[in-house]
């Protein structure tokens, strides 16, 4: 598989742009705040941001998931006419890409919602069927999916600390990514795999073995001809999620480094796909990946920022019923040398 | 063709016609672990007995099986239920939350057959996840897989989707492998109808098992009223 990224657009606590949200996480800075503390965005900022980066997306856009998955979009130059598989779990997306001029498929894989959207767009350009087409996801937090969470005790009330030996949950947060793929194989960025796993184990707890990610990961590495230098994992903050993905983790690429961006957004649900595939991406082009934990429960978990020279990278993301996907993005023609920009 | 298909037709009580209730029997144990039928909901019980009937007979491999489903309304009776827990004061039901997840019945699904491969849902209609079914397969993802369509009553469908019933329940289960994935192009863009009838995301069964049926001859008649 070789699918160009031609575009991206990012939205999360950290910031209305996949450069202000990229810069954030490498700044170590977190956004987690509030009681339940959470990935917050400014409503009202974001509205007034898409009505004038885009005021036809604005007007389009009524619930907040829309303005995010607007935002989004308009970042990315998504090309209106096209096709845009788009994953969320509660989010209504369809009536906003409808008005907007997209032909819509709402995907949902549970928290890998949007690391499947990415992945059936990648296969409809390979399979011929579409040459260009608009993948992703979008979630809003709202008091049904706050009280949900807080009901099955998964908050960690002082903020997620994924891959740390002192997590004791997860933070909700919200938010949007969108990526713009293409066929051909021009430079920069590409999906080069992608891979799905079921655990069959349980509807709320994973595989303590990972065994779905597992075999999630091995699918998406089978695109890979170098081994990846670091994995964007899902790194939820929970204790059973945490645990279970580094065994698959340290299975599949013991060499990578490992980073989670949860701890400073959030969890985005099913945006949370779209999100890690396009913080990858960026790492992969600015040479540098963020810090996670403080006292990591691998050696392989980041810190704090890394430079990197890796020039293939993967990210993961498992749900709840151990509906798991993975991702491989390779940077090509290969960065220059010369670390982190 | 391996399929099934079960379709309401009883006259619509609140907006809807509806499926008999599914017992434990309706569900059987054969390849299937047991223990979890007091804990499906009504959707997760449709979409097992939709399934049990499409592949009865029919063995398929589970390290090797994924699922797509293709509902409307699948996860709405579950956030209505999950809803009226709310106010309480004990809070919210964990009980209820996670089969709020779109994706509830494919997963509660996957767990009673041991299905590793891939397990979504989508918003459309089961031509939909027929199309998503065969990308799935001919790109190697898994070697079959179940594209199913699912409407379940819940009393606010008709503000949820926009439209005005009444409608009726329903599920339907079609195994796409190599061979019908080969054979049959419908390609995803094709697929897209936004789903408005009364059967929702069912609305093509009849016309996919009779596309299927043209060619393969093995469809085993016409839907089972419910």
């Amino acid at each position: 598989m070789r699918v160009h990224v031609a575009s991206k657009g990012v939205v999360s606590a950290l910031g209305l742009t996949a450069d202000e949200h990229f810069a954030g996480l490498l700044e170590g800075r977190s956004a987690l705040s509030g009681s339940p503390v959470a990935g917050r965005i400014d409503r009202e900022r974001a509205r007034a941001e898409l009505a004038r980066r885009a005021p036809e997306l604005a007007r389009a856009a009524e619930r907040f998931e829309q303005v995010l998955l607007g935002l989004a979009l308009a970042e990315a130059g998504a090309p209106r006419g096209t096709l845009a598989v788009v994953g969320t779990t509660k989010g209504l997306l369809e009536p906003f890409l409808l008005e907007a001029g997209f032909v819509p498929l709402v995907v949902s894989q549970a928290c890998a919602s949007s690391t499947q959207a990415i992945a059936l767009g990648a296969a409809l350009i390979e399979a011929g069927e579409v040459a260009r087409i608009v993948v992703g996801g979008a979630e809003a937090l709202s008091p049904f999916i706050e009280e949900g969470f807080a009901s099955l005790s998964a908050i960690d009330p002082r903020g997620s600390r994924p891959f740390d030996a002192t997590r004791l949950g997860l933070s909700l947060g919200e938010g949007a990514a969108i990526l713009v793929l293409e066929r051909g194989a021009g430079s920069g960025p590409h999906v080069v795999g992608t891979g799905t796993g079921s655990d069959a184990f349980s509807s709320t707890s994973p595989d303590p073995e990972g065994r779905g990610l597992e075999r999630a990961l091995r699918g998406a590495l089978g695109g890979c001809e170098e081994a990846p230098g670091f994995v964007c994992a899902h790194g939820t903050g929970t204790e059973k999620n945490d645990a279970a993905e580094m065994a698959g983790l340290e299975r599949v690429v013991p060499g990578a480094r490992v980073f989670s961006i949860k701890g400073k957004v959030g969890h985005t649900l099913g945006a949370a796909g779209a999100l890690d595939a396009a913080t990858a991406l960026l790492a992969l082009e600015k040479g540098a990946i963020p810090g996670t934990a403080r006292e990591p429960i691998s050696p392989a978990v980041t810190k704090g920022r890394e430079d990197t020279e890796a020039r293939a990278a993967l990210s993961a993301n498992a749900g709840f019923g151990g509906l798991c996907a993975a991702l491989a993005f390779r940077l090509s023609p290969p960065r220059e040398a010369g670390g982190a920009k | 063709m391996t399929s099934a298909w079960l379709m309401a037709d009883g006259s619509p009580i609140d907006g809807w016609s509806r499926l008999p209730d599914v017992k434990r029997e309706d569900l059987g144990d054969e390849g299937i672990r047991g223990g979890r039928f007091g804990k499906l909901d009504r959707a997760a019980k449709l979409l097992a007995l939709g399934a049990r009937r499409a592949l009865a007979g029919t063995l398929v491999d589970p390290a090797t099986t994924g699922l797509v489903l293709a509902t409307l309304t699948g996860s709405l009776a579950a956030d209505e239920a999950f809803d009226a827990t709310r106010a309480r004061t004990e809070g919210a039901s964990p009980l209820l939350f996670p089969a709020t997840l779109p994706t509830a019945p494919a997963a509660e699904l996957s767990l009673r057959y041991g299905l590793e491969g891939p397990v979504l849902s989508v918003r459309s209609s089961v031509k939909a996840a027929f199309a998503v079914a065969r990308l799935l397969v001919l790109s190697g993802q898994a070697e079959r897989v179940l594209a199913c369509g699912l409407e379940v009553a819940a009393v606010g469908a008709s503000r949820f989707l926009g439209v005005e019933g009444p409608f009726r329940e329903g599920v339907s289960v079609f195994l796409v492998d190599r061979a019908v994935a080969t054979r049959f192009a419908v390609p995803l863009l094709s697929a897209l109808e936004t789903p408005r009838g009364a059967l929702l995301a069912n609305e093509p069964a009849a016309a996919l098992a009779a596309m299927l049926e043209g060619s393969a001859g093995t469809f085993d008649g016409p839907p089972e009223r419910g």
